[in-house]
């Protein structure tokens, strides 16, 4: 991991993640907005409606569903696999730094 | 000493939201499994009615409780998950926590100031995600209830056959499918806030290991 002037990690690893979050929600809210349309339609075909409003219900819902449960896929596969995942460098990161600075700081007390 | 690391604080104790996450991470578990335990009940007696309907012996009125207990049976679910989901939240608040504290414990025993990260964008939109997903599915799980209770009050006869339905039954079954088809992306919607709270946790634990490391290097280049 590289490291900064001011001896901060640089850290590029939150893009992806979030990225990967908000394209699953933008799935999931894109399914919600479709199947409120479909209950607009399902509202109106039992308020005396025709039979386009009971096939642009049934339709809308038959792929709606299945989109929203992959916007939630892409959240749980993706999203929090990816956070969970770029966790594992950061503790390498604290693992080689602790490695590197405690002899340090013990060899400096003690010779103090 | 004092540190040249960015967007530090002195060390600080729990705020309102770790609080919370303290008290509330086994509750709201328990609350969420005991949701999804129930709603796994009253699906098993409504799919006995289904069966019931289905049988030689059937009558309409099996098929509307068991259309109505499917209701009820979704509305816990998703309920239940909700709150198992919102737990994780806590749960992981928690790991940022410790890790915090882990981190003051290590700088004292350093002879150093504890100083900590300054709560980044992610931890400050960590608990109002979460609340707001919680929220979404508490509201759907109302509008399930309503969707049962709207149901139920529908003369068994007209769910079997809508067609000889009077108008109030027709107009009830027409709320109830319209709710239908919604209440799912509704549902969902709230899972999928959640989530997001969970990967915004996450990122924030990631930048609390990282300034832990930083620290560590600051301290041993003094």
């Amino acid at each position: 991991m590289a490291v900064n002037k001011k001896g901060a990690s640089n850290d590029n690893s939150l893009f992806v993640p979030l990225a990967v979050t908000a394209v699953g929600v933008m799935t999931v809210m894109a399914a919600s907005i479709a199947l409120i349309v479909a209950g607009i339609n399902a509202g109106d075909f039992f308020g005396g409606g025709t039979i386009t409003d009971q096939g642009v219900w049934k339709a809308t819902v038959a792929w709606a569903n299945p989109l929203a449960i992959f916007g939630l896929a892409i959240l749980f596969g993706g999203a929090v696999i990816l956070a969970l995942n770029s966790i594992f460098g950061h503790i390498r990161y604290r693992r080689d730094s602790m490695a590197n600075g405690i002899p340090v700081i013990l060899a400096r007390r003690q010779a103090s | 000493m004092t540190t040249k690391l960015k967007n530090t604080i002195p060390y600080k104790g729990d705020d309102l939201p770790q609080t919370m996450a303290k008290t509330m991470a086994w509750p709201m578990l328990g609350m969420g499994f005991m949701s999804v335990v129930v709603a796994l009940i009253i699906g098993i007696i409504g799919g006995t009615n289904f069966a019931d309907f289905f049988s030689p012996s059937g009558v309409a009125s099996d098929l509307s409780t068991g259309q109505t207990l499917s209701q009820l049976s979704a509305a816990f679910l998703f309920l239940g998950m909700g709150m198992i989901l919102s737990a994780i939240t806590f749960t992981l608040v928690n790991v940022v926590r410790t890790l915090r504290d882990a981190g003051r414990d290590v700088q004292t025993s350093l002879g150093a100031t504890a100083i900590q990260i300054k709560k980044p964008w992610s931890g400050v939109g960590t608990a109002p995600m979460m609340m707001m997903g919680l929220m979404v599915e508490i509201a759907a799980f109302i509008v399930g209830i309503v969707n049962a209770v709207t149901l139920g009050g529908v003369d068994p006869s007209a769910v079997a056959a809508p067609g000889g339905a009077s108008a109030s039954d027709l107009a009830d079954i027409g709320t109830v499918n319209a709710f239908s088809a919604w209440l799912p992306g509704l549902r969902l919607t709230g899972l999928a806030i959640i989530l997001v709270a969970i990967v915004f946790v996450l990122t924030t634990i990631q930048q609390v290991i990282r300034f832990q490391g930083d620290r560590v290097s600051e301290l041993a280049a003094a």
